[in-house]
C-alpha cells in the first residue's frame, strides 16, 4: 500500500496536509507528498519535516501563484498509477483536482470522506450532512478527498526530514491561467476548519452593522471566526468563512452562533461540533432549538457581558 | 456559440430526509421534485450570456428518468432554447453521468458546459470537473462571476483562502456557486410557450458510454442525534455552564 498526497501549500495548506498524512498512515505503508508550483521548494522542505512522511516530491511550474488545475491534473495523472491511494483535502483545491484526474483515469473517486473503515471502505455525508453513507471502492488507485477536521495529524516532526526529490516539471497545457488572487483579509488568527473554538455570526448582525462582537469574542477565546451565508451575502465577511453545506464543514469543541437563525444548509456544516451555543434575539430560531445552550438575548449586549462573566477580553 | 447546461432533478431539500427501511437508501416522502438549486443558477447564467449576445443557443440537458422532463421544461420556461434528456435511472455514479454529458457536449458542439457546483442530494460535486477532464477542457468550479471576452471566458471563483479570477480558453466547463445570480421565475406565458419547445429523449445505448463498476454504496445511517439542549436564563448562567464544560481550559 502506498499513498500519494497532493498538498495544497497555499493558505492553510500545511496544517491540512499534516492531517492528510495522519489519515494516510492509517491506509498505507508509505506516504509520499507531492507539492507543485513556482517556489514550492520551501513548502517541500516544511512538508518533509512532518512526522509520517516518507518522501516529498516537488514539481515546478512557472505560474506565479498556484498551478492551473488542468496542469496539475496532468501531472497527478502521470504519477497516480504508482500508488494505491491518492488523497487531497476536501477543500476547493481537492474538489477541483481529484474528480478531474479520477475521470481521466476512468475511476470513481470518493469526495468529502469523514471516516475510513478499511482501505477500501469510506464514509461520507450526503443530504446536507443529514445522512452518512458508506461506500466501497475497488479501483486502483483509489482517489479520495478528506475533510481535514475528521482526521488527526501524526503530530509534529520526527526529527529526520524525509528525502525530497524534484520530479518532472508540471506540464503546461495553457487551458487556463490565474489573473489574480485576492487572499481573504485575515479576520481571525485561527484556522476555521480545525479550530477548537469557533464563533460565527449570521444575518442577525446584518442590520445592526459590523462583525465586531464576533471578532472580539473569537479573539478573546483564542478561536476562529466563521459565518453563515446571510453574513457572507451581506458582504460582512469573505466567502471562505461560510460554514455549511456549500461552505466548510467544521467540528470544533465549542461552536458559538451569534445571530444565526440556523437554516438546514448552515447546520449541515456543524453536525459534528461539540457544544453548540446560540445567542439570538429570536427564541424561535432553529439554531436555538438545536443548540446545547441557547440564550435569548441581543447579542450586542450579551457578548460584552459574556466576556466579562468569563473573565476574558 | 452554444452553451450546454447540465441539470439534475432533486427532491425538495427543505423536507427532512429519512433512511429507507432496507437501510440502503434514503427517501423524502411527499417532497416535491425540483431542479437542483445550483443548476438553476447555471441555467440563469447561460440565459444572461445569451441575452448579452455572447451565446447563440442554450441547450439544457439531463440524465434521468421520464419524470425529469418536468425539470427540463422548467429550464425551457426560464428561457432555454431546447432540451435533451438521456433516459436513465436516477442516482447514477457521477463518472457515468459525466461520460454521458461529455458525449452530449461533443454532439452539440458546445463551447461551454455549465452546471451547479454540486447536487444538493448527494453533495459530491464531482460531475463538473469530471466532464472537463474527460473532454480535456479547461475548468473553473465555484464560479460567482463569468463573462466572455473574445475567445476566452473570465471567471471569478470563491476558493479557500480568498477569491481568484481565472482566464480560460473556450471550450470550458464551469460550475457555479450560490452568489453567481438569482435565477428568474418562469412566467405563466413562458411556461405555456415552453410546452412547444423541442425536448429530445435519447437512449443510453445511442451514446455508447460504459458504466463504471468500481464503487458500491453499502449502506446509509443517520448521524447520532444531538442531546436536547438547555435554554439558559441569562449571561451569568451561560458563562457558568461554559466554564464547567471547559471552554477556558
Amino acid at each position: 500500500m502506498s499513498v500519494l498526497i497532493v498538498a495544497d501549500h497555499l493558505g492553510q495548506g500545511d496544517s491540512w496536509t499534516a492531517r492528510l498524512v495522519g489519515a494516510a498512515r492509517l491506509l498505507g505503508s508509505t506516504v509520499t507528498v507531492l507539492v507543485a508550483g513556482s517556489g514550492c521548494q520551501d513548502a517541500a522542505v516544511r512538508l518533509a519535516s512532518l512526522a509520517g512522511v516518507d518522501e516529498v516530491l516537488y514539481a515546478l511550474h512557472p505560474a506565479p501563484v498556484g498551478v492551473p488545475v488542468e496542469d496539475l491534473a496532468q501531472l497527478v495523472l502521470a504519477l497516480a498509477p504508482g500508488y494505491t491511494h491518492v488523497l487531497a483535502t476536501a477543500s476547493t483545491f481537492g474538489a477541483e483536482l481529484i474528480p478531474r484526474v479520477a475521470a481521466m483515469l476512468g475511476v470513481s473517486p470518493v469526495t468529502g470522506v469523514v471516516e475510513m473503515s478499511d482501505r477500501f471502505t469510506f464514509t461520507r455525508p450526503i443530504h446536507a450532512n443529514g445522512v452518512l453513507a458508506r461506500l466501497r471502492v475497488s479501483s486502483t488507485p483509489i482517489f479520495l478527498t478528506l475533510q481535514p477536521w475528521a482526521f488527526s495529524s501524526t503530530g509534529g516532526s520526527d526529527g529526520t526530514p524525509a528525502p525530497m526529490r524534484r520530479i518532472q516539471d508540471v506540464p503546461q497545457l495553457g487551458l487556463s491561467w490565474r489573473m489574480d488572487f485576492i487572499p481573504s483579509t485575515s479576520i481571525g488568527q485561527e484556522d476555521l476548519s480545525t479550530a477548537q473554538v469557533v464563533v460565527a455570526g449570521g444575518g442577525g448582525l446584518e442590520k445592526s452593522g459590523g462583525f465586531v462582537p464576533v471578532q472580539q469574542l473569537a479573539k478573546s477565546l483564542g478561536g476562529a471566526v466563521g459565518a453563515s451565508r446571510a453574513a457572507v451575502d451581506a458582504g460582512l465577511v469573505p466567502a471562505d468563512l461560510q460554514i455549511g453545506q456549500t461552505g466548510r464543514s467544521i467540528a470544533p469543541k465549542f461552536y458559538i452562533a451569534l445571530g444565526i437563525s440556523g437554516a438546514i444548509q448552515h447546520v449541515a456544516g456543524i453536525k459534528d461540533a461539540g457544544t453548540v451555543v446560540s445567542i439570538n434575539r429570536d427564541p424561535q430560531a432553529p439554531m436555538a432549538a438545536m443548540a446545547d445552550l441557547a440564550l435569548t438575548a441581543d447579542l450586542y449586549e450579551a457578548v460584552p457581558a459574556l466576556m466579562e462573566a468569563l473573565g476574558v477580553k | 456559440m452554444i452553451v450546454v447546461v447540465a441539470v439534475k432533478q432533486v427532491l425538495d431539500p427543505a423536507v427532512p430526509v429519512r433512511i429507507r427501511r432496507d437501510g440502503h437508501g434514503v427517501e423524502r416522502p411527499d417532497a416535491r421534485p425540483l431542479m437542483n438549486p445550483f443548476d438553476e443558477i447555471a441555467v440563469e447564467a447561460a440565459l444572461r450570456l445569451r441575452e448579452k449576445g455572447d451565446v447563440r443557443e442554450v441547450v439544457v440537458v439531463g440524465v434521468g428518468p421520464m419524470e425529469w422532463d418536468g425539470t427540463l421544461r422548467t429550464a425551457l420556461a426560464m428561457g432555454a432554447d431546447r432540451g435533451c434528456r438521456v433516459d436513465a435511472p436516477e442516482s447514477l455514479e457521477p463518472l457515468f453521468v459525466a461520460r454521458i454529458l461529455a458525449a452530449l457536449a461533443r454532439r452539440e458542439g458546445a463551447s461551454l458546459v455549465l452546471t451547479g457546483r454540486q447536487g444538493v442530494d448527494r453533495d459530491q460535486g464531482q460531475t463538473g470537473p469530471m466532464i472537463a477532464g474527460l473532454l480535456g477542457w479547461g475548468q473553473a468550479a465555484f464560479a460567482v462571476e463569468m463573462r466572455i471576452q473574445n475567445d476566452r471566458v473570465i471567471v471569478r471563483r470563491e476558493v479557500d483562502g480568498g477569491q481568484e479570477t481565472v482566464n480560460l480558453a473556450i471550450p470550458a466547463v464551469i460550475t457555479v456557486d450560490l452568489r453567481m445570480n438569482t435565477p428568474r421565475y418562469a412566467s405563466l406565458p413562458n411556461i405555456m410557450r415552453a410546452r412547444s419547445k423541442p425536448l429530445e429523449c435519447l437512449s443510453l445505448e445511442s451514446l455508447g458510454v460504459s458504466l463504471p463498476e468500481d464503487v458500491e454504496w453499502l449502506d446509509v445511517r443517520t448521524p447520532p442525534p444531538r442531546k436536547p439542549g438547555i435554554r439558559v436564563r441569562d449571561v451569568a448562567e451561560l458563562a457558568t455552564r461554559l466554564k464547567a464544560l471547559g471552554l477556558l481550559s
